[in-house]
């Protein structure tokens, strides 16, 4: 951005919208600036992420814009009125009634009817990962190499999924209907909470973000709490909790969460790839040593390779799906 | 159940693309107000809902939108009062969201925290009075004896440096390299 450029820009403005003495006027002035150029945006991802950095306190993320939708829809629902009825009010409500149980009935009876008919949608990825949102509007992300089946539209008393491979999974509470993820042997039981399954050769892996989970094996089932990971040992047919917590950054190919702790460039450019479905790229093999700390939670890849290039003193290249990294070094 | 189906069904369209379009500028909105994620996208919410409720009544695209915005401002203000109200009882608002802390950079906010500490002493005490205190303007220019435009200059100033501090340190390095 060129400094002409620079000296235009609203920071007054962005200054009373981020301490939050924005107008309405003001505040649409903000976001038509923002939807005006590319580099707006850029800017202001800059300013909010030093607003948000400069204090240890709640940063500002977006929530799922689709399940912000369901949730108000919900609300939207008529909901029956309450009220005192009469005589003939009674006598119509009765016949209402009957009539809603004769409707209900014949639903679940050609439901039943159906069900074996009902399509399963199949998911399966390569290389890429791929993220989706399911029929309850939970979503998932689905590593490399893996594979998820499910009944379309979750007509069934629980919500059945069968995984192959590594998944993320962010479920939406539905009390009365329980997510069950079954992977080899085990099943995974959820009422609405954020976890990771990963099956390998030797084990199945249950790593809980938040809320809990139920990991069963026939008749034994331990629950795995947030921050906790199960286990599953597939040749002991044993399960168990994995000691201490598990390490964020495994997560990260799906959360975009990372902290790195004294990394090599080369193992945070790996993690980078997947989580954003990029390629890096160095253009100086010696850069591939480098090593930093730090942390990122789910930010724009502008951003994360802003603050690595910053860091570590190189000059990061995004062009459409690849990043060239390059740049003397970090030694000097 | 519903009478008006015809116009209605368009209109119901008309509030989910509202919702689509304005949902993130809003909600960016409600939390700098309120501070709080959860209790921003509560805001929006709400405010949809009446939205929804007079949809009869839309007509035309740009009222909505300033509708939207200065609803949100408004039910965010009462909400900001009703929680003064209740801080008065509770004496003390525990910190929500400490657990969060965590996932701060901790790095990136020792870096800030240095460059703030290299503003100017009115710049640097004006920005951290509406960042760290969360002051209102009018707060801070009673406090200091300032008037609210200064505040606002002051604080523009802070955001411009600490950004050409903490971000455009590539492009001088550049500069400097070109003209070595």
């Amino acid at each position: 951005m060129s400094t002409a450029e620079n000296q235009n820009l609203p920071y007054e403005l962005l200054g009373r919208y981020f301490s939050g003495e924005a107008t309405p006027e003001e505040a649409m002035a903000v976001d038509d600036w923002i939807r005006e150029h590319r580099d707006h945006r850029k800017v202001y991802d800059q300013v909010a992420a030093i607003w948000d950095d400069a204090a240890l306190q709640q940063r500002y993320q977006l929530p799922d814009r689709a399940t912000a939708l369901q949730e108000l829809q919900e609300r939207l629902r008529p909901r029956p009125a309450v009220r005192r009825m009469t005589g003939i009010g009674r006598i119509a409500a009765a016949v209402a009634l009957l009539t809603g149980v004769a409707a209900v009935l014949f639903f679940i009876l050609r439901s039943h009817h159906t069900r074996n008919t009902l399509a399963q949608v199949s998911e399966r990825t390569d290389e890429a990962i791929r993220r989706d949102t399911l029929p309850d509007r939970s979503t998932v992300v689905l590593n490399s190499h893996s594979s998820l089946q499910y009944a379309s539209g979750f007509q069934d008393t629980v919500r059945a999924v069968k995984l192959l491979g590594e998944a993320w999974f962010d479920v939406t509470s539905r009390p009365d209907k329980p997510f069950i993820v079954s992977v080899g042997d085990v099943k995974v039981e959820v009422l609405g909470t954020s976890f990771n399954v990963r099956q390998s050769d030797t084990t199945i892996a249950v790593m809980v973000k938040t809320g809990a989970v139920r990991m069963s094996r026939g008749d034994s089932s331990i629950q795995v709490k947030a921050g906790q990971e199960g286990v599953y040992h597939i040749a002991r047919k044993e399960l168990g909790l994995t000691a201490g917590a598990f390490n964020t950054n495994q997560l990260g190919y799906a959360t975009r969460v990372f902290n790195f702790e004294d990394m090599t460039l080369k193992e945070i450019a790996a993690q980078l790839e997947k989580a954003y479905g990029v390629r890096v790229v160095f253009e100086n093999k010696a850069l591939e040593g480098c090593t930093m700390s730090s942390t990122f939670e789910n930010k724009p890849i502008e951003y994360v390779f802003e603050v690595i290039s910053v860091t570590l003193n190189v000059t990061c290249r995004i062009e459409k799906d690849q990043v060239f990294i390059s740049g003397v070094g970090c030694g000097g | 159940m519903d009478i008006h189906f015809g116009k209605a069904n368009d209109q119901d369209k008309l509030v989910e693309e509202c919702f689509h379009t304005y949902f993130e500028g809003l909600h960016r909105y409600a939390f700098t107000i309120l501070k709080d994620n959860d209790e921003a996208k509560d805001a929006v919410q709400a405010v949809f809902l009446k939205l929804w409720e007079k949809r009869a009544d839309i007509d035309e695209q740009q009222s909505i939108k300033s509708y939207l915005y200065t609803a949100v401002y408004h039910y965010c203000l009462n909400v900001r009062r009703h929680e003064k109200v209740k801080d008065n009882y509770l004496a003390q608002r525990p910190p929500v969201f400490e657990h969060r802390n965590e996932l701060v950079s901790k790095e990136t906010h020792r870096r800030i925290m240095e460059h703030i500490d290299n503003l100017s002493p009115q710049c640097r005490l004006i920005f951290s009075k509406s960042r760290f205190e969360g002051r209102k303007y009018a707060e801070i220019a009673a406090d200091l004896g300032l008037s609210v435009k200064t505040v606002e200059v002051q604080m523009g100033k802070a955001l411009k440096i600490l950004r050409a501090k903490l971000f455009d340190i590539m492009v001088m390095i550049l500069f400097a390299c070109l003209f070595l």
